[in-house]
């Protein structure tokens, strides 16, 4: 293909960049809709400001953040470091016929959505139906998503067979397991398009069974998060302790990390389902289970990064218990915006022990704290890190200048601090009993509701600072991509390891033995029970559009 | 593998300090929704 | 691999404290079988007004004295709307959805449920003297947030059982098999 370099760092940065430039795009687009949903929770009597307007705002929302800034920006940092890897991708036509399916799907979706005619939410529960081209439009942009998994695995294939008894690196393993992870879960949400949700918006189906859906969405839901997780953590191990002036502490816990994400990350869904019927308690209690499991990884991860920072905190001259926290590179924008990420991510990870916590799940399911939850996770931990990556990665791709400079570096604190007003007052709100997905908290006036008004305002001042942030980022963004000057490419420099570079081929890396187990695993937590449901005697629903 | 670099201390006490904060506050905070809240209120049963 | 001592001492302790999380929540839902609701029961969607499980909706007293509640979630309403329930009595719920997936949450207690159209829900759980909203917690649609109820909650001796219908209606208990 023609946008081919060959002979430059990037061969294929034109694919890399058009990956970048949606995930860009649609984080605008989505901070947009955020501060729309921010005025509501204000109660500002603005033009617009409607219940239908409001429901689509958070379709919108939703499916740009989670499902397309995400996947894109995932996407363009997966081909940046196998090109890396091997000097070039395996099949760039595959990946930029991908991209355009990608794309293209995005882009139906989005019209649906903003023909008013999808405001399902991200989620899009049955029996709540959608014009047929939302769920046409997510499904190519899942199909698109497997041609990047089959370009990972080529390379990562290609990686071995080059370094032989040497390992891949670090990033490229942790790239790979996500692929794979990515392609065992997206059966679920596949499935629940291909003989459900599509053929009943069309009109092929009179009716589904709603709660098989919920079961094959959330057997992609929970594993979508450690697929958003999985390369902020890859930046956090590979990138953020050469940039913080050190080096990686315990490389091969690092490799053990992503290995068990590959195992784990899919048979827990049921947790998202602790308070559905038709499920078993026993099953449920089985997913508890293998959740707590997998707050493991996570937990070491802690460690080993804070090391890590501690290294280079310390080579920098901190001094003492804690003076190397001071040390480190605050200044630099995609430093501070990985540190602010993981502060935030030492909340949201603990409220996930929270969530899956079974009989403990009452008190939050459903409420505002959920919100705050992955306002921390996916929208700190992940969102945050990667706009850290953006400023870090688009200069040594583009061979441009990252311009605004001094905008990039306020940006992560203003995210910071806009997010713990959010997070703050949407915790407390939830246990409180303030339930989720709500234009108005009103209730009729009732007492209980106008004790919940002070919180609402608090999250809603916090929507406003990160809006503001958005914006500062996207601003960046643009006049880099647009305007950056001209300069030299550069390659991404990994982190070093302390001690001995990894020289052999170790159990963690035998991705193909990690995703046999996880296969298995999920037979019996989501095979199992699916079968025994599927036995069962049940009632479809048809369609309804309450919206 | 994890051989601290010379002159810093041999192991990282200022990141088993933070973490080891981080813990305790985790099973003091998940505790107290448990107790405090959860608890608190009537159980639910099938 | 050869993993710090301090890493380890943190694997090990992390590892205990996930474990301490499982046991206490094993104990509480497997030996005190206190956990959210499980119930697997079926039920024709199209037909849940005419269904004896969920017509008449309200307050029903059996034969054995226990007290239960029937309700069923429609876009934007709860049937009923308002029911009087007797405090420190257990009050068994059965609840359902006529179209889409309601969450029905009695806000500042531990009881909540899913309607999932095609299933009925159910729980069990005592209540304090007071008055409690009831709110739709899972997105329904354009009114969602107009979707809410009112628990009047008395002490039980001042609580006198909804008359006729009670005696009538067979207990709900094993699933509707076609």
């Amino acid at each position: 293909m023609t946008t081919d370099r060959p002979g430059t760092l990037f061969p294929h940065s034109r694919l890399i960049l058009a990956n970048l430039w949606v995930a860009i795009l649609a984080f605008g687009v989505a901070a947009a809709m955020a501060m729309m949903q921010a005025i509501s929770r204000a109660n500002l009597e603005l033009p617009f400001r409607s219940a239908g307007m409001y429901y689509m705002s958070v379709t919108a929302h939703g499916v740009l953040m989670a499902l397309v800034f995400t996947t894109f920006f995932i996407m363009g940092l997966g081909y940046a470091v196998a090109e890396q890897e091997n000097g070039g991708l395996r099949m760039p036509r595959l990946a930029w016929a991908s991209w355009t399916v990608a794309t293209l799907g995005t882009l139906l979706a989005l019209g649906a959505i903003f023909a008013f005619k999808a405001s399902v939410l991200y989620t899009f529960y049955p029996p709540l139906q959608a014009h047929p081209l939302f769920y046409i439009g997510l499904t190519l942009l899942v199909v698109g998503s497997w041609g990047w998994c089959a370009e990972m695995v080529a390379s990562w294939r290609e990686a071995r067979r080059r370094q032989g008894e040497r390992p891949v690196t670090l990033a490229l393993h942790a790239t790979t397991a996500n692929a794979i992870l990515w392609i065992l879960c997206t059966i679920g949400v596949a499935s629940e398009m291909l003989f459900q949700l599509i053929p009943w918006s069309l009109g092929w189906m009179a009716t589904i069974d709603p709660l098989l859906s919920r079961m094959l969405f959330w057997y992609f839901g929970h594993p979508l998060v450690y697929f958003w997780v999985l390369p902020a953590y890859a930046l956090w191990y590979t990138v953020l302790p050469r940039e913080a002036g050190g080096k990686l502490f315990s490389e091969p816990l690092g490799r053990m990390v992503f290995a068990i994400f590959v195992v784990i990350s899919t048979p827990v869904g049921f947790h998202h389902q602790f308070q559905d019927p038709g499920i078993p308690a026993s099953w449920k209690l089985l997913h508890t289970f293998l959740t707590m499991v997998i707050s493991f990884p996570s937990l070491v991860t802690a460690f080993t990064i804070c090391a890590s920072l501690e290294v280079a905190g310390r080579l920098r001259g901190g001094k003492g218990l804690f003076g190397w926290i001071r040390t480190l590179p605050w200044g630099t924008p995609w430093v501070a915006a990985w540190l602010l990420a993981m502060l935030l991510f030492l909340v949201g990870g603990f409220g996930g022990a929270v969530n899956a916590a079974y009989a403990l799940n009452s008190v939050v399911h459903n409420t505002a704290w959920i919100q705050a939850h992955f306002h921390l996770t996916v929208g700190s931990a992940v969102a945050l890190s990667f706009m850290g990556a953006a400023y870090w990665l688009v200069p040594k791709v583009s061979g441009r200048r990252l311009e605004g400079m001094p905008l990039a570096k306020v940006q992560p604190y203003l995210w910071f601090l806009g997010m713990c007003f959010f997070s703050f007052s949407n915790h407390i709100a939830g246990l409180m009993g303030v339930p989720r997905r709500v234009y108005t908290t009103d209730f009729g006036g009732s007492a209980v509701a106008q004790s919940w008004h002070t919180l609402t305002l608090l999250s809603a001042l916090g929507g406003v600072i990160l809006f503001a942030s958005a914006v500062l980022f996207v601003l960046v963004m643009f006049a880099t991509l647009l305007g950056g000057q001209r300069q030299p490419q550069e390659p991404m420099r990994w982190a070093e390891p302390l001690g001995t570079p990894p020289a052999r081929v170790l159990v963690w890396d035998k991705l193909g033995l990690w995703f046999a187990i996880a296969v298995v695993l999920v037979l019996i937590a989501y095979g199992i029970p699916i079968a025994q449901h599927l036995g069962m005697t049940r009632f479809g629903s048809p369609g309804f559009k309450p919206f | 593998m994890s051989e601290m670099p010379e002159g810093l201390p041999k192991h990282p006490i200022g990141t088993f300090a933070f973490v080891g904060a981080y813990a305790i506050l985790f099973v003091a905070a998940w505790f107290a929704i448990y107790v405090g809240l959860y608890l608190a209120r009537h159980p639910v049963t099938p | 691999m050869n993993i710090d001592l301090y890493e380890r001492v943190w694997m090990w302790g992390v590892g205990s404290m996930l474990a301490l999380f499982f046991a206490t929540i094993a104990y509480e839902s497997v030996a005190l079988q206190r956990k959210p609701p499980s119930h697997v029961e079926t039920i024709d969607p199209r037909a849940v007004l005419t269904d004896p499980r969920f017509s008449p909706q309200g307050v029903r007293v059996e034969g054995d004295g226990s007290v239960h509640a029937h309700v069923v979630g429609l876009t934007f309403v709860w049937l009923p709307g308002e029911m009087t329930l007797p405090a420190g009595r257990p009050v068994t719920f059965h609840l359902t959805s006529v179209d889409v997936t309601h969450g029905f949450e009695i806000v500042r207690t531990n009881a909540q449920s899913m309607l999932i159209p095609g299933y009925v829900s159910q729980f069990t759980t005592t209540f304090d003297p007071g008055e409690y909203l009831v709110v739709c917690n899972e997105y329904c649609g354009v009114g969602h947030h107009t979707m809410y109820a009112k628990l009047h909650v008395v002490p039980a001796d001042q609580w006198t059982a909804p008359a006729a219908a009670a005696a009538a209606t067979p207990a709900p208990e094993a699933g509707h098999d076609h």
